[in-house]
């Protein structure tokens, strides 16, 4: 399924379903002055789909940049793939040394904390506030104003719910969703200050002007969202109480 | 200057318990600035980072975590060394992370006979998504997943134990975990305590695969706070009181003689003095998350593109 989230940021993404909740792995194309970038190039179990989606919104050239978010398999596997597919692509790892040791022998280290042009996009990658591998980063795209987020601001939804934002789902995303995919994927909910941790959410929600919060696995949260949705996922990381 | 992964280079730790580790070379303190690195690497030393993976030779043969990529052929030929032969018969993987895990399949596929034990469920307080093995190909109902891997996978829980004739090892819930499948492992009969991401430090280039007594310096907070800080961003926003009981819960109910972690020096005396300095670590790690620290960094990097740019 492919969308497109603003102008010229297309939202491509597979659902994977287990027996009880469905996960999005997701994948977004930026159009650029000078090319596209991919960010990140999901699982080997949707590698066909994601061809076909790049394919198709590329004309047949492939995207001139990935760059990628985590540097776990279901984020990074796919990325000799596409080079076999459209020849040689500049890929930037989600890690700061050694891509080779995360799999990506031929990648560039991540480059954070400034505005980067790729493609002639400005993009600015920062350390997540919110991770559960360290090699992992955040992806501003200063023009379309979309945050990329990693693990972070994922969530689980319904089945029928797979191709819309949060803001279009009827009756919007359930707290026991995103409180479901928190206990799942962040294993050090106990020890977290979540006050202090909210804090730095707002400083940065404040700071950056964001159309969207682009997750890898969850809906994509518009702007006009992000507050509750924000005080949501805060919820969610509170340890549930114990008999 | 291009630097590389080291090749791997190994001790035995006690009878039948090697520790293998390579070195991720970071630079001099000329090229590192931004560390304060005065207090514990000369001018002309390289920081080194490291990963390691231990190997119990038994009865039974038993291997955790991997190594990475780049030494594949590496670790084969390291295990085959010190097994003089003997088949492994177990792989286990802390959690399917790459510098962990990297070379699963080139050792599943040099040991056909090896079961490979994966966490079963997720460390939180969620059973993990149903799918999460199979997005990692270590799926164990899926084997044939990963075309000519015959090996068994496994997926075991905290508590279960496997017997490998004089050692026995048993799988630990994680007290400090990053990814939500990850498993500690202890040993008995040398109880040692294997923490993966947890109690690891830099080290400098003279102290590879040295245990922490036989350093040529004591080890400082500097160094496990550098590590901490790039292993486990969450500790910038972390309850310290709840740090300090989970580091209470090691002390008391695991109790370990021997500290193991992924990547720092083996610790095998004066493991209190080990834990309080991860535990100062931990506070000046938590200073950094304060709301005025983290304004000031966040308003600094997120700074829009100048203009023309």
């Amino acid at each position: 399924m492919t969308r497109k989230l603003t102008d010229d940021v297309h939202w491509i993404s597979s659902c994977h379903p287990d027996d009880e909740y469905h996960m999005h792995m997701s994948e977004y194309l930026i159009q650029g002055e000078d090319g596209t970038v991919l960010v990140d190039s999901g699982s080997s179990q949707y590698r066909d789909e994601i061809v076909e989606e790049i394919d198709r919104l590329t004309d047949g050239r492939g995207p001139d940049v990935i760059l990628l978010t985590h540097s776990t398999l279901p984020h990074t596997e796919n990325v000799p793939a596409f080079e076999s597919e459209w020849g040689e692509i500049t890929t930037v790892a989600a890690t700061g040394r050694y891509p080779e040791i995360v799999g990506l022998p031929n990648a560039e280290p991540r480059r954070l904390n400034a505005p980067i042009e790729f493609a002639g996009r400005s993009i600015t990658c920062v350390h997540p506030l919110l991770t559960d591998v360290t090699v992992s980063q955040w992806v501003y795209d200063h023009e379309s104003g979309v945050l990329f987020t990693a693990e972070a601001f994922g969530h689980y939804h319904d089945p029928g719910d797979c191709e819309l934002t949060t803001g279009e789902i009827d009756g919007g995303l359930s707290a026991d969703q995103i409180d479901a995919f928190y206990l799942d994927k962040i294993p050090f909910v106990d020890y977290l200050d979540r006050e202090r941790l909210g804090n730095a959410f707002e400083t940065l929600f404040d700071t950056l002007d964001v159309s969207y919060v682009a997750p890898i696995h969850g809906n994509p949260v518009p702007g006009e969202r992000i507050d509750r949705y924000i005080d949501d996922v805060i919820a969610a990381l509170e340890p549930p109480t114990t008999a | 200057m291009a630097q590389e992964v080291s090749t791997p280079t190994h001790r035995e730790l006690s009878d039948g318990l090697y520790w293998t580790q390579e070195c991720l070379p970071l630079g001099t303190l000329s090229e590192l600035q931004q560390f304060d690195l005065d207090e514990w690497v000369g001018p002309d030393e390289d920081v080194h980072g490291c990963q390691n993976a231990y190997l119990i030779s038994d009865d039974r043969n038993l291997l955790f975590d991997t190594l990475t990529q780049p030494n594949g052929d590496h670790v084969v030929e390291l295990i085959d060394d010190v097994l003089e032969g003997e088949d492994l018969d177990y792989l286990v993987i802390s959690h399917p992370e790459a510098n962990h895990a990297g070379n699963t399949f080139t050792i599943l596929e040099a040991y056909p006979d090896a079961t490979l034990l994966v966490p079963g469920e997720a460390a939180g307080y969620g059973s993990g998504h149903g799918a999460e093995h199979e997005l990692y190909h270590i799926a164990a109902e899926t084997p044939d997943d990963v075309e000519g891997v015959p090996n068994e996978i496994r997926y075991v829980e905290p508590g279960e134990t496997i017997d490998l004739g004089t050692h026995t090892v048993e799988f630990e819930a994680p007290l400090f975990p990053d990814h939500s499948f990850t498993l500690w492992m202890s040993e008995r009969t040398t109880n040692t305590l294997f923490t993966v991401d947890w109690m690891g430090f830099l080290h400098q280039s003279s102290n590879c695969v040295t245990v922490a007594g036989d350093l040529d310096r004591d080890v400082t907070v500097e160094q496990v706070f550098r590590f901490h800080a790039l292993a486990f961003p969450w500790m910038r926003f972390a309850d310290l009181e709840a740090i300090e009981r989970a580091v209470d819960d090691v002390r008391e109910r695991l109790d370990p003689d021997v500290i193991a972690p992924a990547h720092g020096m083996v610790m095998n005396e004066n493991l209190d003095t080990s834990l309080d300095r991860f535990l100062e670590a931990a506070r000046a790690l938590s200073r950094e998350g304060e709301p005025s620290n983290m304004e000031s960094k966040l308003e600094y990097i997120l700074r829009p593109p100048e203009v023309g740019q």
